[in-house]
């Protein structure tokens, strides 16, 4: 069974603080869903140093998460933190930048 | 106890956040003294933004504490209506077409969503009032700024505002907290510099992070100022106990020392300049 999450309720138009994320990621933990569909409607942007948190802890998750309706904004971000984890050798494996067409996939 | 302002009216920022500091530091020490103060602006005629949210966070730091401070507005009508529209010097809640007031806000430790949430609020303010070729750099400062913050400050109060200036083409951010400051935080997790100004400067080169146990730290301040002197072509003053950074695009940054003062903190002031087309940010995030 899959649980939704509007992440615009949680975050607000803006994600900025590593805190927020490792809240949030604290709280689904809890959820008796094993598959989280998280909604980024409304959410604009996410800086970059949230985009890395949420990215730790969707690996060190034990929940299937799966991503929908990213703002072009909020993709690059999450691209350009990938590229970064790339150049730097360091392996971390995320599926959220692996096409165009995820981003918009509604869950 | 009248404490008689003075700024300096120079290109040079330095002399007059140094004279910040040391009024911010009168300030305090008649607090220490229960004594009340009347700060005397009245010859004021120039005031930096960063000399600005300077004084005003030191004023609504020890205000809260219980301290008595009158304030005496400059007797220069466009200076008077300048601190008056940010919010001088307690802050405000209304804004105005071309800026945000300032903006205090003390720390809730309880609150885990407080520094998101207050920053979110400061760019919904924002929203309208800065051009669209500003792209997202505006938002990421913003953004990386608060983590920092959040993450690393244990701030009790942080104070934030911003200003368009239409005719200039330029827009002025300046974030303040009143925590442990970089070179503090840097002592205090083993990392080495010779002086404050040069564990700035380690900090926005991104050459070191107090997460070691982390990957891919250390990226904040760094791209912020990428975006800012590279991509922007503005101004970057970082303030942080005794040290004092100046980066201009072109230049080598202005590194300097305080004798007798310095913030219990860090002050970020960015002076960006309107882009002529949208500005990509991404490109600057790519590096290492």
């Amino acid at each position: 069974m899959v649980t939704k999450v509007l992440l615009s309720n949680e975050f607000g138009n803006n994600i900025f603080t590593r805190n927020t994320i490792s809240l949030f990621f604290e709280k689904i933990s809890h959820l008796k869903e094993e598959e989280i569909a998280l909604d980024f409607s409304g959410v604009n942007f996410i800086s970059r140093s949230c985009a890395d948190e949420y990215l730790k802890r969707k690996q060190n998750s034990s929940k299937k998460i799966i991503e929908a309706n990213m703002s072009k904004e909020v993709y690059s971000m999450f691209c350009a933190v990938q590229n970064q984890y790339k150049k730097a050798g360091f392996p971390i494996s995320f599926s959220v930048c692996q096409s165009e067409k995820k981003r918009l996939i509604t869950a | 106890m009248v404490i008689k302002v003075t700024l300096s009216r120079e290109d040079n920022p330095i002399n007059q956040i140094k004279e910040s500091l040391e009024i911010a530091k009168k300030i305090e020490e008649a607090f220490t003294k229960r004594e009340e103060v009347t700060l005397d602006f009245s010859e004021v005629s120039w005031i930096l933004p960063c000399s600005a949210i300077l004084i005003s966070g030191k004023i609504i730091e020890v205000q809260n504490q219980g301290a008595s401070i009158k304030y005496l507005p400059p007797e220069n009508p466009e200076v008077k209506e300048w601190l008056s529209d940010i919010g001088f010097p307690l802050g405000k809640k209304i804004d105005g077409n071309t800026y945000v007031s300032i903006k205090h806000f003390f720390n809730n430790p309880e609150d885990r969503k407080q520094v998101n949430r207050e920053a979110n609020e400061l760019l919904d303010k924002m929203g309208d009032k800065i051009p669209k070729e500003f792209g997202d750099s505006v938002r990421y400062i913003i953004g990386e700024l608060s983590d920092n913050i959040d993450q690393h400050s244990q701030f009790t109060l942080a104070s934030m505002m911003a200003q368009y200036y239409p005719k200039k083409e330029y827009l002025d951010i300046a974030v303040l907290d009143n925590g442990i400051s970089i070179p503090l935080l840097f002592e205090k997790n083993h990392i080495l510099f010779s002086q404050d100004s040069d564990a700035i400067l380690k900090a926005i080169s991104g050459e070191v992070t107090t997460k070691k146990d982390e990957q891919m730290r250390a990226y904040g301040l760094r791209s912020c100022k990428d975006i800012t002197i590279e991509g922007i072509k503005g101004e970057l003053h970082v303030i942080s106990r005794k040290g004092s950074i100046i980066v201009e695009p072109s230049k080598k940054p202005l590194l300097y020392n305080f004798d007798s003062v310095g913030l219990e903190g860090t002050l970020l002031y960015f002076r960006l300049k309107t882009p002529k087309k949208e500005i990509n940010i991404y490109p600057y995030l790519d590096r290492r």
